[in-house]
């Protein structure tokens, strides 16, 4: 049912390449505008301790970061490329849907990770997080959350007809992820009930797991986490298939 | 000059057209997406903040919000907008054959645009007095026309970007360039005063921040006339400047 996956991502790869400086340009410059303007800028105006607010917005906007890089390729690219008829040729291809799913997914999580990796980097110049040995773990950390929050953005795509329908899906989904799941506000700062929606939200689970690797404060209690996003790529995923399936049927 | 201006009402009908199908679009991206910016930074930030120069939080971050709706609104707008009717549709080559001119073209659009900024705005404010961040929502129509001139800045400045660029991806260019400091560094919710001083100064070259200034001024009454005559000139200069630069640039590009 998967082969042909590795394939995918070599398209997905290729097709990538001229945009390479583009992405460089974007994903260096602009993380240090606003780890710079956030993590100090507002960390200076918090009251107790700005160094922890520093840390705080830092280790968050590493894991933020996954949702720009993240979310465009996994909503607006997948819809040109369906409506284009590209997954119709790849199909003709003998290549199966879920592969096509799953391998344009795990290159949009490699390059997501890319990214977040960049902004780490950028974090640590800037002295916002500390060097230590436990770092490498949030390369996988990293991958998992982009691998969900790219499912994530094929499955809400599958119900979206034009590029028009994508404007609901920024103020509904991604700017409240942004805004409550801790990336630069506590989310314990907000009323019960949005804290509930917070927790389903799944960038929450990768910002509390970034933050934890940052801080060196690892535990079990850390896996619930991962199970929560291993939870959502499988449940997103299967059900991508199926909507696609039906759709391109159609 | 009157027999002019009627192809130039042409366009904006044209552009009325297009935006009653596409209106929900734009209050969900344009008024839901700061709302919930307000609330959760009225409410979530401002619970950790002191006072900024003597005033709560939330009462500082709601005209700050009010003008990146305005903004986000009109540079998008300016950007992504004019480089699909341009490049994509093709639509202002079918518009030059007719009367209208490019000069039109461009005043027009930004002008309507700014007008979907003002409103977009309006309705943010609406939310913010809803949220208690402001005392008296009629001071709005105050800030009206500080509104209107910065969105017209903004969408001339987006025009102007977009007039070199071929596509979407060139766009990219303009994000950690112009739109993220600009958003970052204007004073929208964090204050000036919190960066080094060459910082402060760089501000200066932001339309924005005037735009910030007028409309926080207004909302709090502590605007003065000198304050504001200046600050409105600086904006106007920047549209001509902004106006004039997309202009030649786009004749070179349509008529060579």
């Amino acid at each position: 049912m998967y082969t042909g996956a590795g394939t995918i991502l070599q398209r997905q790869f290729l097709a990538w390449k001229p945009y390479i400086p583009n992405f460089i340009f974007l994903f260096v410059l602009d993380p240090f505008i606003y780890l710079y303007a956030i993590a100090f800028g507002l960390g200076a105006y918090l009251a107790d301790n700005p160094a922890e607010y520093s840390f705080f917005a830092a280790s968050g906007l590493v894991a933020g970061t996954l949702i720009w890089v993240v979310t465009t390729d996994a909503t607006y690219l997948t819809l040109t490329r369906l409506n284009t008829g590209l997954w119709q040729s790849q199909l003709s291809a003998s290549i199966k849907l879920p592969a096509i799913l799953m391998g344009e997914s795990l290159f949009g999580a490699i390059k997501g990770t890319l990214a977040a990796l960049i902004v780490l980097g950028i974090s640590l110049l800037l002295g916002a997080l500390n060097l230590h040995i436990h770092l490498w773990l949030l390369v996988p950390i990293l991958f998992i959350g982009a691998l969900t929050l790219y499912t994530t953005g094929q499955f809400f795509t599958a119900h979206i007809g034009s590029e028009q329908g994508f404007d609901f899906l920024w103020p509904l989904l991604y700017n409240p992820m942004f805004l409550f799941c801790g990336v630069f506000i506590p989310i314990d700062i907000f009323p019960s009930w949005l804290q509930i929606i917070s927790w389903i939200l799944p960038l929450s689970h990768i910002v509390e797991l970034t933050r934890a690797v940052c801080a060196q404060q690892l535990s079990s209690h850390l896996f619930v986490h991962i199970y929560a996003l291993a939870g959502y790529i499988i449940l997103f995923h299967f059900c991508s298939c199926h909507l696609y399936k039906k759709r391109i049927l159609a | 000059m009157s027999i002019q201006l009627i192809p130039a009402t042409a366009l904006f009908q044209r552009q009325l057209i297009v935006w009653q199908k596409n209106w929900k679009n734009f209050v969900m991206l344009r008024v839901l997406e700061p709302a919930i910016m307000l609330y959760a930074m009225g409410f979530g930030l401002g619970l950790a903040f002191d006072l900024v120069n003597g005033v709560p939080y939330l009462f500082y971050v709601v005209p700050g919000i009010m003008c990146s709706a305005n903004m986000m609104a009109c540079i998008f707008d300016g950007l992504y907008g004019s480089l699909t009717r341009n490049m994509y549709q093709g639509l202002w080559k079918s518009q030059l054959a007719t009367s209208i001119s490019l000069r039109q073209i461009l005043l027009m659009e930004a002008l309507w645009i700014s007008i979907k900024g003002c409103i977009a705005t309006i309705l943010v404010m609406l939310v913010g007095y809803t949220f208690g961040g402001i005392t008296n929502p009629l001071l709005g129509i105050v800030a009206l026309p500080f509104l209107l001139i910065g969105g017209f800045t903004l969408s001339s400045l987006g025009q102007f970007i977009a007039a070199r660029a071929n596509t979407y991806m060139d766009i990219d260019y303009a994000w950690p360039l112009v739109i993220t400091p600009m958003f970052m560094f204007s004073g929208i919710f964090i204050p000036l005063e919190t960066f080094p001083h060459w910082l402060q100064n760089l501000a200066l070259l932001s339309p924005l921040y005037y735009m910030v200034e007028l409309v926080r001024g207004t909302m709090l009454s502590t605007l003065t006339l000198p304050t504001a005559l200046v600050f409105s000139t600086v904006l106007l200069t920047i549209a001509f400047i902004c106006q004039t630069l997309a202009y030649n640039i786009y004749k070179k590009r349509l008529f060579t």
